[in-house]
């Protein structure tokens, strides 16, 4: 399996997918809801076709590369299928929405294996880079891409704690345990680390708490960061 | 600004935009919040990153056998019910005939299953020695219980008032909605006995069944999904049923 990290799904006709300010994704998403409420599998399928590597992706970093990863990504899906209902648009995005239950399935199995998050982004970084969108781009992929680096960025031992928290579903006093730390040493690095990601990644000065979904509303005013500053 | 109560709480919020607290300081922000908008604000922009973080892991294109399994497992669970009233005076009186019915042509794969959990019941009930000592009692009953997902067995020790369900299938709700539970009189309205929110997919739970209701006085059992306050009568859709 080639690895395209972050890299824009091209439409059936060749196209790319238009971007979030040019034609407002949220809207098909939301029909793709609909359809799966109203019982239609295309309506499931079309979400999985339009988010499925995502999905993947983000099961695959906190599972690993194992058929768990196969069976957790198939499960979120089914999880939407039969929970499409409980979908809130004034909650947030659906996008947000299916991460969110593709990384609470991961956790769950991860407990269920006992095991801690893989976090692992696969064998062939040199793969992962080449399709990046433009430096300086304000698609979404950038965004996601710039705050992947900021993660990168962080001191080591800030973001081995957000990790383990983030993805892992730990708690400070696990991670504690988990790493042999002092319990104040974690929360002491996970503050500063998020304190970081917001400083890095939040633009300046803002109004928060007044768009429904800060995270997909919240545009990047300064210049990405570049590749050139991971470790 | 030792004295500012904010200060403490403004320590917390990343780790609780995480999901990383432990209880007791959870507790301290969730008491705090909802008086505080500066702390709120606060909160919206780690919660804007921890938002962020769900996006920001690579891509990977799944192999073609997860859609093509996706879609076999589609086919073989039924469409989610569609959220509507449903109409529980007529479904008390037809649960005796529809159910029963139903629950008949299924009972020898049910058995099995009930059999199967029960062996499995054995380990999950060191949280309820009471379920284990029901088992032993002579005039425990158990009941299938099914759904459109969900399926399980109801054990029912009625001179004892007490059940215990021991259920798999139940997906998990978000934390808008909670499960509900709900005792069926012959006639009437359903009785609530309280709100469930199951760890896991699987497992036992021992039903909190009051001294006032009296399980001998009731038809059937049910589970529907509420809005996370619970509600006085159902009104969303139902995911168990055992007929008593």
């Amino acid at each position: 399996v080639k690895l395209s990290f972050f890299k824009p799904r091209v439409q059936p006709d060749g196209r790319k997918p238009p971007s979030k300010s040019a034609a407002a994704p949220d809207s098909e998403d939301q029909r793709l809801i609909d359809s799966i409420v109203a019982g239609e599998q295309s309506g499931l399928l079309g979400l999985y076709d339009r988010y499925s590597a995502r999905v993947h992706g983000l099961v695959t970093y906190i599972v690993g590369t194992s058929t768990a990863a196969e069976e957790v990504t198939q499960d979120t899906f089914l999880k939407v299928w039969q929970q499409a209902a409980t979908f809130r648009a004034e909650q947030g995005t659906v996008a947000t929405w299916l991460f969110t239950i593709a990384r609470r399935t991961a956790i769950d199995r991860l407990r269920y294996e006992n095991r801690r998050p893989s976090l692992s982004e696969g064998d062939d970084p040199e793969t992962l880079w080449r399709d990046l969108p433009a430096p300086g781009s304000d698609s979404d992929e950038a965004r996601w891409r710039a705050l992947h680096f900021a993660v990168q960025a962080l001191p080591a031992e800030q973001r081995q704690v957000i990790e383990l928290a983030y993805y892992g579903g730990l708690s400070h006093s696990q991670i504690a345990d988990e790493l042999a730390w002092p319990l104040g040493t974690v929360k002491t690095r996970l503050r500063l680390g998020m304190e970081q990601l917001r400083r890095e990644w939040l633009p300046g000065p803002r109004a928060p708490g007044t768009s429904k979904d800060q995270a997909a509303n919240v545009s990047i005013d300064r210049p990405a960061m570049r590749p050139d500053k991971l470790p | 600004v030792s004295t500012d109560p904010c200060a403490s709480i403004r320590e917390l919020l990343p780790a609780y935009a995480l999901g990383a607290l432990d209880a007791d300081e959870r507790r301290l922000v969730d008491s705090h919040l909802p008086a505080c908008p500066d702390c709120q604000a606060a909160l919206a922009e780690f919660r804007a990153v921890e938002q962020g973080l769900l996006h920001a892991t690579p891509t990977r294109e799944p192999p073609a056998r997860i859609r093509a399994g996706l879609i076999a497992r589609l086919a073989e669970t039924r469409p989610p019910v569609p959220v509507r009233r449903r109409r529980w005076g007529s479904f008390a009186a037809g649960l005796a005939l529809t159910v029963l019915l139903a629950l008949n042509l299924l009972l020898a794969g049910q058995l099995r299953q009930a059999q199967a959990q029960q062996a499995a019941l054995a380990e999950q009930l060191a949280a309820g020695q009471l379920a284990l000592e029901l088992l032993s009692h002579a005039g425990t009953r158990t009941h299938a219980a099914a759904g459109e997902s969900a399926s399980g067995s109801l054990i029912v020790n009625t001179t004892a008032n007490t059940a215990v369900l021991s259920a798999k299938g139940l997906i998990e709700l978000d934390a808008q909605h909670v499960y509900q539970l709900w005792l069926i009189p012959a006639e009437g309205q359903p009785v609530s006995i309280g709100l469930f929110q199951p760890r896991g997919q699987a497992g036992a739970f021992i039903l909190p069944i009051q001294p006032e209701h009296v399980l001998a006085d009731f038809a059937g059992f049910g589970i529907t999904i509420e809005p996370a306050a619970g509600s006085p009568t159902p009104t969303g859709p139902l995911v168990l049923t055992a007929d008593l």
